[in-house]
C-alpha cells in the first residue's frame, strides 16, 4: 500500500509541473579521441524519467522543465559517468574513459550488473579478446582466460574439436557436471556452443557461485556459461570484413618402429610366449626375412611402410571469412553478420582422378545473424534476433575401425609396417595377411579404401529466433519496466553416407611375379551405395516474462527482477519435456558501499512427480566496498576498488534425470520358461526422485589499484552437493528386488580461483600481464556402499577414479622356481601363465592369488585439479601482440588399447625397445614382449577376460601450452586516405597451440586429449594470417 | 503494483500448471493389473520355477558344481574357482558367494507378492489352491536350500519389504526353520496333485510327492549328527543345530520318506539296458522323477553338462582353460565289483591297478565316469576309446591322438585321469532333458538311512537297497542279496547305505552335504585327493601310478557357509556363523 500511495503522490507532483515553462538543451558529445560519441545516455538529474541518448553524430537534445536543477548525467559503457551543469542552451562534453574499471559491466543471469556493485563470482572475457584465436569452437578460446574454467580439448578433428569444459571442477557422483550454457537467453548444448561464430560474440561470462547461479534454480548447480552476442550501436553504418586463412599441423603423432625391428621383436615375443613349453616355437621371421627388412632389398615381399607418412599430409588448411554490418539511429540499431568457416582434414588425396568424391575430413560452417533493436516509442524497445548456422562435417567412410583412423594407424592388425607394400607394381593394392592382421575388410590397403571408400557426411542445421519487447513503466513507478521474450530454436541433423564395400585387392608375390586376389568374387569396384540418415527435428521454445525495477532513492539504490521462465523441448515424436520457473531477485546498495543481493528461484520440470515437482533455491550475497569508506580512502588512496564479497545459497541440477519419475512398479510379462509364460516384478521405484542440490559458499575479494593499473580478484569456494541420485547399496539382499536410485549421495568440491592483471603504458608502449589460476578438489562424502574389502570403499575418494590393479613392478627371475613356476608365496594371477618380465600386481587381500578382489581405486581423476593461464599483451602504435600460456596440472591419464603401445595389439613404439629381458631386468620400463594374447601385460583385455588395467598404464600428467599468440598491425589512418572507402585496416597473424611442454611419462599421447586410447584425431597447431577491413 | 504483478504471476503459474508440467500418462502393468488377469498371475507361479536348480547346478561356480568342492571331483587348478576355495578352506566373509542369498530372497519376494494377492485372481477355488500349493512349495524349496548352506536363516514369512523400510531381520533357530518349512511343505502337499496324466499341460510341475520328498530330505538332514550334537557353545541361539539330540527325529524322517513311497506313484526307471545312463537323458517326465527342473525351451539342449565335463576331444570346453572338473580316484574306488563286493574285499576278484582295473566293476562306474579306454562317440570316428594317458602318443587321426588334448598333464586334458560321464550324452552334442533334482532312488535311500538309524537294518531296509542294486545291474548272487552282507549290524548297514548313496547319487549334489551332516568331513576332506596317472610306452603298453592331486582342508567353520560381509554390514541383527 505504501508504494501505491507513494506513486500517487509522485504522479500528482508530475502533473503539477506539467504546465510550467520548459527549455530545450542541445548538446554534442565526443570521446577521448575527439570522435563523435553516439549512444550516450543523457539523464536529467533529479528527474530520471527524462532520458535521451546521443545520435550517431554525437548530438542530443533534451527538454528541461522550468525549476529543473539543470544538471545532466552522461553515462556510457566504459566511460566514467559525468555530471554536467547546464548554463545556456548548448553544451559540449568530452567523455573520459573509465581507467579505474569501476564502471565495468558484467553479464549475469537475465541482466547486467556494474562490477562495483556486483556481489557474485563472475569471470568474463570480451569477444574482442578471443576473436582472432584460430579455432573453430568458441570453448577452445576460453581456456586459460577465465579463472574457474576447466577444460580439455579431446580431439583436433575438424568439426569435432570442441573442448569439454566444467566450471570450478566437478562435484557430481553420477557424472552430472556439465554447466548450463545460455546464449542470449536460449539454452544451448555443448555442440551448439561450439558452432557459434566468435565474430558474433560480445562477451562470455561464467557464473560460479550461488549469488549468480541460483537464479537458474534447478539448472544452475554446475555453473553457467553466458554468451551475449553483439548488438548494433548508434552510429553511421559500418561494414566490417575479415578474411583469414591458415594451416594446421598435428602437434604430436606417435612414432612407430620399422619393419625390421618389429619383425625382430615379433620373433622374441614368439619365443617368450612359448615359455614352459617343451617344443621350440617356429619363428615367424627367418634370418633371411630379417635381412631383407633391414636392407630394403625386397620392397614388395618385405615392405617397410610408415603409414602415417603415407596417409597424412604435413599440414591442412583452414579459413574464415566474416562480413558484418552494424550501426543505428534513434529508431533502429542493427548488427548483421555472415560468417563462413572451413577446416580441412589431414588426409592426402587418394581419390582417383576424375572422381569428385571428397573423402577427407572437413568441416564447413555458415553462420548468419541479424540482431535488431527497434525503438518505436521512447519507452518501448523491440528486439528481433534471427540467427542460425549450417554445418557440414565429413569423415572418410573407408575407416573401418569405429574408434577412427588414428586408432587404426596405431593398430598392428591394420597397419603394421610390413603389412603390405604401399602399392603393388602393377598399380593394384594389397592387403594385410601377416600374423596378427585381421582378415575382415579392414586389412585392405588404407590408401585404397580411404580414397575409394566414400564418406560419412553430417549436416547440422540450426535456426534461432528471438522476439522481445521491453516497455518502460515509468508512469507507474520510475525505473520499472516489463519485458517479454519469446525464443525458438530448432535443430535438424541429417547425414549422407557414401560407401563402397568389397574393394578388389591382390597379394603380390615377387618371387613368382604373380597376383592372388583376396576375394575371388570381387574383381571390380562396385558403385557407391548411398544411404541417408535423418535424425529427428528437435526444437526448444522458451517464453520469458519479467518485471524489472531499477531506481535510486537518494543513497539507496534498488534493482529488482521478477521473472517467469518456461521451456518446452520437443525431440521428434517424443513426449515433450517441459520446464517452468519463477525467479525473484533483489539487489540493494547503499552509496555503492554496502551491497546486498537476494535471489529466490522456484522451478520444476515435468520429469518429477506432481507433488514434489517444484523446488525453491534461495541465495543471499553481500558485498562491502571498503574503498568507498572515507577512512579507507585516506589510509590507502591507491585503491580504486577494494571489495570483499560473499554468497551462500542453494542451487539445483536435474541433468541426471533423463526419464519420467513414476510411482508404479512395472511388471514384465514377456518372459517365458519351460513351465509357461512368466511374470516378473520390475525393480522397485522411487517416486520421490528429486533434483540434486548444491550449497555453494563463496568468499571473494576484488581489488583495483593505481588508477586501474593493477586489478585482481579471487574467490575461495566450497560446494556441498547433496541429494544426489545414486544406487542404494546399503539395503540387505533380503528385500529380494533391485532397488531404485535415491537422492542420498553427498560430495564436496572446494578450491579457489583468481586473476591478477597489471597494465600500464610507458610512452607509446602499452602492455599488460595477467595471470590466473583455478584449483578445485572434490571428495565423496557419502555414497551408499557395503564394500567387501575396505580398500574398495569409495567414500572419501575423489570423483572419477578407476578401479584396477596396483602395479608393483615386474616378476623377476628370482620369483620363479627351477621348473619355471611362480614360487610359493609369490602372488600370481590366473588369467595367464606368469613368467619373468610380466607385470606384477599387488595382492591386496593377501590370499596368494591376484583376482578381482585385489582391485583398488587407482591414481588421480582424469580432470586437472589446477588450471593456469597467463596472458601478455603489448602494443606500440598500430602494432600489438597478445600471447596466452595455459597449463593444467594434477590429473592422470589412463592409456589403454592401441594408445598404450601394447605390443602387436598396437604397432610397436620406441618404448617397446625398453622391454624387460633377463639382461635389462633392472632398467626395463615395459614388460617382456609377448603377442597380444597375453592379457596380463596389455592395458586392455581383448578376449572375454576381465579387464586387467592397472596403474602401470596411468600417467600422472601436466602440460603447458602456448595456447594462442596474435600479432596485429593496425594500418595508420593516413595511409588509408587514398583508399577512401576503407576507414580501417588491420592485418594479423595468429597461432594456436604453438608450443607444448608436457609430462606424459613413457606414453606418446597428447596430455590435453586426456583419453588414452590413441583413437582421437590429434590436436593441432594452427597458424593463421588475417586481414580485417572496415568501411 | 509489485503486489499486483506478483498476483498476476501467480495466476499465470497456477492456471497453466495443470497441463504444462503434468506428466504424460504411461501405460504400465502394475501389481493390481497382474492379479486381475489369471494368465499373467499364472506367470508369477511359473517364474518361481526359474531358479529351482540353483544349488544342483553342475556349473554353479565357474562351470563347476558342489561335487568339485568335496571328494567327488577336482576342479581345474584355479584358486579363483569358488569350489576350490571351499575345499581349500579359502572362503571367508569377504569373498563369500552372494548368489544363493540373492536369488532365494528374490524368489521369496515373488512368492510373497503372489500370496498377498492370491484372492483377487479371477480363477476357481481349485485352481487358486493348486497355484498357491506350487508357490508355497517353491518358496519352501528355496528356503530349505538356503538352510542347508547357512543353518538358521532369517524367516520373513509372507512379508514383502519396501525399500524405505528398515530391514534388519535376525536369523531364526534351526529348529524354528525346520518346523516352519515342514508345515509349509505339508500345506503345499495338501494342495498339489499326486500325479499328472501324460500330456497334461502342467505335467512338468510339482506334485504332492515333490513336497513330501523335500520334507523327507529335510527331516533326514535334521535327524543327522550335525544337527543333533548340540548344545554348541559357539551357538547360543541354536541357529545351527537343535539344542539337543533326539533319536525320534529319525522316526519322523523315516515316516516322511515312507509317505512318499506309499503314494505309490514312483518307481525306479528300468526301461533300458543301461538305466542309469538313459534315465538322465529322458525328455519326458518319468516315474522316477520326484522333482525335476526343466530348462527353458528357448534355450533347448543348453544344459551344458557336457561342455564342462566332456573330454576336450568330445566337445568339452577346450577354449582357453579346458574342461573344468574331473572325478577323483576316491570316487572310482568306491565302485564295487559287479558281484557287489568292495574292491578291498579279497573275495571281490579286483585285480588291483592295471589294465583290468575298470573291468567287471559295478556297471554304474561306466555310467558315472570316463576312464582310460571308456568307449565314447567321437564325431566322425564313431565309438572310440577315451584316452587319458600321458607318455608316447601314437600317430594317426584325431581319435588316435586324442590323448594329446585329453591326456593327463596336457593343458586341456584331465587332471585326475578321469572325466565325468554321468548325465552326459554319449553321442556328440547336447540333448534336451531336465536336471533331476530329486529322484525316487534318493527317496528309497533316505527311507533306508532313517529307518536303519531308528529301527536297525530291517527287511524293509534291505529291500530298498536291493531294489537299487538290482536296477544298477549288480549280480543278484546266490543269496539274492546283490552282494550285501546278510544280517548286518546297524553300523554295517549304515556303512552300506553311505556307500550306496555315494555311488548311486554321485554328481547329484549329495556328497557335499552328506559328509557334513554325517560329520565325516573332518576325515574325508582333510585329506589328499588322488588321480590315476597312466603312461603309455612306445610299444603301446600302459603303466599305472596313483598320484596326489590336491590336499583338501576342512575346519569346523566349514560345516556352514559364511554370510557375506556386505550383508552383515547392512543388517546388524544378522549373526555370522562361528569361525568366520
Amino acid at each position: 500500500m505504501k508504494i501505491k500511495l507513494f506513486i500517487l503522490m509522485w504522479l500528482s507532483l508530475l502533473s503539477a509541473s506539467a504546465w510550467s515553462q520548459s527549455v530545450t538543451i542541445k548538446g554534442h558529445i565526443v570521446n577521448e579521441k575527439n570522435e563523435a560519441a553516439g549512444g550516450v545516455t543523457v539523464t536529467e538529474v533529479g528527474n530520471e524519467k527524462n532520458v535521451v541518448s546521443s545520435d550517431e553524430q554525437g548530438n542530443f537534445s533534451i527538454v528541461l522543465k522550468a525549476g529543473s536543477r539543470r544538471k545532466l548525467l552522461l553515462s556510457n559503457v566504459g566511460y566514467t559517468p559525468q555530471t554536467v551543469d547546464v548554463t545556456g542552451t548548448r553544451v559540449q562534453v568530452r567523455l573520459s574513459p573509465d581507467v579505474r574499471g569501476l564502471e565495468d559491466v558484467v553479464v549475469v543471469g537475465y541482466g547486467r550488473q556494474k562490477r562495483i556493485t556486483s556481489t557474485g563470482a563472475v569471470s568474463s572475457v570480451k569477444g574482442d579478446e578471443i576473436r582472432t584465436v584460430p579455432t573453430a569452437s568458441i570453448q577452445n578460446t576460453l581456456v586459460g582466460r577465465l579463472p574457474g574454467f576447466f577444460s580439455q580439448q579431446r580431439s583436433g578433428q575438424p568439426g569435432a574439436d570442441a573442448a569439454d569444459f566444467f566450471i570450478r571442477g566437478v562435484n557430481s557422483i553420477n557424472g552430472d557436471n556439465r554447466p548450463l550454457i545460455i546464449v542470449d537467453d536460449i539454452e544451448y548444448d555443448y555442440t551448439q556452443l561450439s558452432q557459434l561464430n566468435v565474430n558474433e560474440v560480445e562477451s562470455v561470462s561464467i557464473l560460479k557461485d550461488a549469488a549468480t547461479t541460483s537464479i537458474y534454480g534447478l539448472k544452475g548447480a554446475n555453473g553457467v556459461l553466458v554468451v551475449t552476442t553483439t548488438r548494433g550501436r548508434t552510429g553511421t553504418p559500418r561494414i566490417n570484413l575479415t578474411a583469414e586463412s591458415g594451416i594446421n599441423k598435428v602437434i604430436r603423432m606417435p612414432t612407430f618402429l620399422d619393419s625390421y625391428t618389429t619383425a625382430l621383436l615379433r620373433n622374441e615375443a614368439t619365443i617368450n610366449d612359448a615359455y614352459g613349453q617343451s617344443q621350440t616355437p617356429v619363428l615367424p621371421f627367418s634370418p633371411d626375412d630379417l635381412q631383407k627388412f633391414k636392407d630394403g632389398s625386397d620392397p614388395y615381399g618385405h615392405p617397410n611402410v610408415n603409414w602415417a607418412d603415407a596417409l597424412l599430409k604435413k599440414s591442412s588448411t583452414q579459413s574464415r571469412y566474416n562480413v558484418d554490418v552494424s550501426g543505428g539511429n534513434a529508431f533502429v540499431k542493427y548488427f548483421t553478420s555472415l560468417g563462413y568457416f572451413s577446416q580441412n582434414g589431414i588426409l592426402k588425396n587418394f581419390t582417383p582422378i576424375g572422381d569428385y568424391v571428397n573423402t577427407n575430413y572437413f568441416y564447413r560452417r555458415f553462420n548468419y545473424r541479424s540482431n535488431l533493436d527497434i525503438t518505436p516509442t521512447k519507452t518501448l524497445k523491440i528486439r528481433f534476433d534471427l540467427n542460425g548456422r549450417f554445418e557440414t562435417t565429413n569423415n572418410p567412410s573407408g575407416v573401418v575401425e569405429s574408434a577412427g583412423l588414428f586408432y587404426e594407424l596405431s593398430a598392428f592388425r591394420y597397419m603394421a609396417p610390413y603389412a603390405m607394400p604401399l602399392v603393388n607394381p602393377n598399380g593394384t593394392y594389397g592387403y594385410a595377411s601377416h600374423q596378427g592382421a585381421i582378415t575382415s575388410n579392414g586389412a585392405i590397403n588404407p590408401i585404397f579404401r580411404l580414397g575409394n571408400g566414400g564418406y560419412i557426411r553430417q549436416f547440422n542445421n540450426n535456426y534461432n529466433l528471438i522476439v522481445g519487447a521491453d516497455q518502460r513503466l515509468d508512469f507507474i513507478s520510475p525505473g520499472l519496466s516489463v519485458k517479454v521474450n519469446v525464443s525458438y530454436a530448432g535443430n535438424n541433423n541429417d547425414g549422407r553416407n557414401l560407401n563402397r564395400s568389397g574393394l578388389p585387392v591382390y597379394k603380390y608375390n615377387p618371387v613368382t611375379n604373380s597376383y592372388a586376389i583376396r576375394d575371388a568374387t570381387q574383381y571390380r569396384m562396385l558403385p557407391y551405395a548411398v544411404a541417408s540418415t535423418n535424425s529427428a527435428f528437435n526444437s526448444t521454445t522458451i517464453l520469458q516474462a519479467s518485471l524489472n525495477y531499477d531506481h535510486t532513492f537518494g543513497d539507496h539504490h534498488f534493482t529488482a527482477l521478477l521473472l517467469l521462465n518456461q521451456r518446452n523441448y520437443i525431440n521428434g515424436g517424443n513426449i515433450p519435456v517441459n520446464y517452468r520457473g519463477t525467479t525473484a531477485r533483489l539487489d540493494y546498495d547503499f552509496k555503492r558501499k554496502y551491497l546486498l543481493g537476494l535471489t529466490v528461484a522456484r522451478n520444476g520440470n515435468d520429469l518429477f512427480r506432481k507433488d514434489n515437482r517444484y523446488g525453491i533455491f534461495p541465495a543471499i550475497s553481500w558485498g562491502y566496498n571498503l574503498s568507498e569508506e572515507k577512512f579507507f580512502k585516506n589510509l590507502f588512496p591507491f585503491f580504486d576498488l577494494f571489495k570483499i564479497r560473499g554468497s551462500y545459497g542453494t542451487v539445483g541440477s536435474d541433468a541426471s534425470y533423463p526419464s519420467v519419475v513414476t510411482s508404479i512398479i512395472q511388471y514384465s510379462t514377456t518372459g517365458t520358461n519351460f513351465y509357461g509364460n512368466t511374470t516378473v516384478e520390475g525393480s522397485l521405484v522411487n517416486p520421490d526422485v528429486t533434483w540434486e542440490r548444491e550449497r555453494k559458499t563463496d568468499l571473494g575479494l576484488e581489488i583495483n589499484m593505481f588508477q586501474g593499473k593493477v586489478t585482481t580478484s579471487g574467490s575461495y569456494f566450497h560446494n556441498y552437493r547433496y541429494d544426489q541420485l545414486i544406487d542404494q547399496a546399503g539395503v540387505p539382499l533380503l528385500i529380494g528386488q533391485n532397488l531404485p536410485k535415491k537422492n542420498i549421495g553427498k560430495s564436496e568440491n572446494s578450491g579457489f580461483d583468481g586473476v591478477i592483471t597489471y597494465r600500464n603504458n610507458t610512452g607509446k608502449v602499452n602492455y599488460s600481464i595477467s595471470a590466473n589460476m583455478s584449483y578445485a578438489v572434490n571428495r565423496i562424502i557419502y555414497i551408499s556402499e557395503a564394500p567387501d574389502y575396505p580398500y574398495q570403499a569409495r567414500t572419501g575418494t575423489r570423483l572419477g577414479l578407476t578401479l584396477g590393479y596396483h602395479n608393483i613392478g615386474f616378476y623377476q627371475l628370482n620369483d620363479f622356481d627351477a621348473n619355471g613356476k611362480v614360487k610359493k608365496g609369490v602372488a600370481a594371477p590366473l588369467w595367464s601363465v606368469i613368467q619373468p618380465g610380466d607385470l606384477k600386481y599387488a595382492d591386496m587381500n593377501g590370499d596368494g592369488v591376484i583376482t578381482d578382489a585385489d582391485k583398488t581405486w587407482l591414481s588421480k581423476p582424469n580432470l586437472p585439479s589446477t588450471n593456469l593461464g597467463a596472458e601478455f599483451t603489448i602494443g606500440y602504435k598500430g602494432l600489438s601482440l597478445r600471447a596466452l600460456l595455459q597449463g593444467a596440472y594434477g590429473y592422470a591419464v589412463q592409456v589403454s588399447a592401441e594408445g598404450a603401445g601394447d605390443a602387436f595389439n598396437g604397432n610397436l613404439r620406441p618404448w617397446n625397445l625398453e622391454r624387460w629381458t633377463p639382461q635389462t631386468a633392472a632398467t626395463a620400463t615395459y614388460p617382456r614382449i609377448g603377442l597380444n594374447t597375453n592379457v596380463n601385460n596389455i592395458s586392455w583385455a581383448t578376449g572375454g577376460i576381465s579387464n586387467v588395467s592397472s596403474d602401470f598404464w596411468f600417467a600422472n600428467t601436466w602440460y603447458v601450452r602456448l595456447k594462442s599468440v596474435e600479432l596485429t598491425y593496425q594500418v595508420p589512418k593516413k595511409w588509408l586516405k587514398g583508399a577512401r572507402v576503407v576507414q580501417n585496416a588491420r592485418v594479423y597473424i595468429a597461432g594456436y597451440n604453438l608450443a607444448n611442454i608436457q609430462r606424459m611419462g613413457k606414453f606418446q599421447q597428447d596430455a590435453e586429449i586426456a583419453n588414452g586410447t590413441g583413437g582421437a584425431y590429434p590436436n593441432t597447431v594452427n597458424f593463421n594470417f588475417g586481414l580485417q577491413l572496415g568501411f | 503494483m509489485l503486489h499486483a504483478a506478483l498476483f498476476a504471476a501467480a495466476c499465470f503459474t497456477s492456471s497453466c500448471k495443470k497441463d504444462f508440467l503434468d506428466q504424460k500418462t504411461l501405460s504400465a502393468i502394475n501389481e493390481k493389473a497382474v492379479f486381475a488377469d489369471s494368465t499373467i498371475s499364472l506367470g508369477m507361479v511359473n517364474n518361481l520355477y526359474s531358479n529351482m536348480g540353483i544349488s544342483f547346478n553342475p556349473r554353479r561356480f565357474s562351470n563347476t558344481g558342489l561335487d568339485a568342492a568335496c571328494d567327488e571331483s577336482e576342479p581345474l587348478n584355479d584358486p579363483t574357482f569358488y569350489t576350490s576355495k571351499i575345499s581349500s578352506g579359502g572362503v571367508n566373509a569377504n569373498n563369500a558367494d552372494k548368489g544363493l542369498w540373492t536369488t532365494t530372497f528374490q524368489m521369496v519376494r515373488a512368492a510373497n507378492i503372489f500370496l498377498k494377492n492370491k484372492d483377487s485372481i479371477p480363477v476357481t477355488a481349485a485352481t487358486r489352491s493348486y497355484w498357491v500349493g506350487q508357490v508355497r512349495f517353491l518358496r519352501a524349496w528355496y528356503l530349505f536350500t538356503l538352510l542347508k548352506h547357512y543353518g538358521g536363516i532369517p524367516l520373513i514369512g509372507n512379508k514383502v519389504f519396501g525399500d524405505d523400510e528398515k530391514i534388519d531381520v535376525p536369523r531364526s533357530s534351526y529348529q524354528a526353520c525346520v518346523t516352519y518349512l515342514s508345515n509349509e511343505l505339508d500345506t503345499a502337499a495338501g494342495m498339489l496333485p499326486a500325479s499328472y496324466l501324460s500330456g497334461d499341460p502342467n505335467q512338468l510341475k510339482v506334485t504332492k510327492g515333490s513336497a513330501l520328498a523335500v520334507k523327507a530330505r529335510m527331516l533326514l538332514y535334521a535327524a543327522s549328527p550335525l544337527f543333533n550334537s548340540g548344545p554348541r557353545a559357539d551357538d547360543p541361539e541354536h541357529l545351527l543345530a537343535f539344542p539337543g539330540a533326539d533319536p525320534e527325529r529319525w522316526k519322523q524322517a523315516s515316516d516322511a520318506a515312507k509317505a512318499v513311497i506309499n503314494l505309490g506313484v514312483y518307481s525306479l526307471y528300468s526301461s533300458s539296458a543301461t538305466p542309469l545312463f538313459t534315465l538322465f537323458l529322458q525328455n519326458t517326465p518319468q516315474p522316477e522323477h520326484v522333482l525335476a527342473y526343466w530348462q527353458p525351451a528357448t534355450t533347448a539342449n543348453n544344459f551344458y553338462i557336457e561342455a564342462s565335463a566332456n573330454p576336450t576331444s568330445r566337445g568339452g570346453m577346450n577354449g582357453w582353460a579346458g574342461t573344468k572338473y574331473f572325478p577323483t580316484q576316491e570316487l572310482v574306488d568306491e565302485f564295487e565289483m559287479a558281484n557287489g563286493l568292495r574292491i578291498n574285499n579279497p573275495a571281490s576278484g579286483y585285480p588291483g591297478i592295471g589294465d583290468n582295473m575298470y573291468k567287471n566293476r559295478d556297471p554304474r562306474l561306466s555310467y558315472t565316469v570316463n576312464y582310460n579306454g571308456s568307449v565314447r562317440n567321437f564325431n566322425n570316428f564313431g565309438d572310440q576309446p577315451v584316452n587319458t594317458y600321458t607318455g608316447v602318443i601314437p600317430t594317426g587321426n584325431a581319435a588316435a591322438t586324442s590323448a594329446g588334448i585329453d591326456g593327463i598333464y596336457t593343458s586341456t586334458g584331465t587332471l585326475t585321469g578321469y572325466f565325468r560321464f554321468k548325465m552326459c550324452n554319449a553321442a556328440s552334442g547336447e540333448l534336451y532333458r531336465p536336471w533331476v533334482v530329486m529322484r525316487y532312488a534318493e527317496v528309497l535311500l533316505n527311507a533306508a538311512e532313517a529307518t536303519n538309524e531308528y529301527a536297525g537294518p530291517t527287511t524293509e531296509v534291505y529291500g530298498w537297497l536291493k531294489a537299487i542294486r538290482s536296477r544298477a545291474g549288480i549280480a543278484v548272487g546266490s543269496d539274492g542279496l546283490y552282494g550285501l552282507k546278510a544280517g548286518m549290524t546297524k553300523t554295517e548297514m549304515r556303512e552300506a547305505i553311505w556307500h550306496e548313496r555315494r555311488v548311486e547319487l554321485a554328481f547329484e549334489e549329495h556328497r557335499f552335504w552328506d559328509i557334513r551332516r554325517w560329520m565325516i568331513a573332518p576325515q574325508t576332506e582333510n585329506a589328499e585327493t588322488h588321480g590315476m596317472e597312466i603312461t603309455r610306452a612306445a610299444n603301446g603298453s600302459f603303466s599305472y601310478r596313483v598320484i596326489v592331486i590336491r590336499k583338501h582342508v576342512f575346519t569346523d567353520a566349514m560345516y556352514f557357509w559364511p554370510i557375506p560381509q556386505s550383508e552383515l554390514t547392512k543388517s546388524p541383527a544378522l549373526k555370522q556363523n562361528p569361525g568366520y
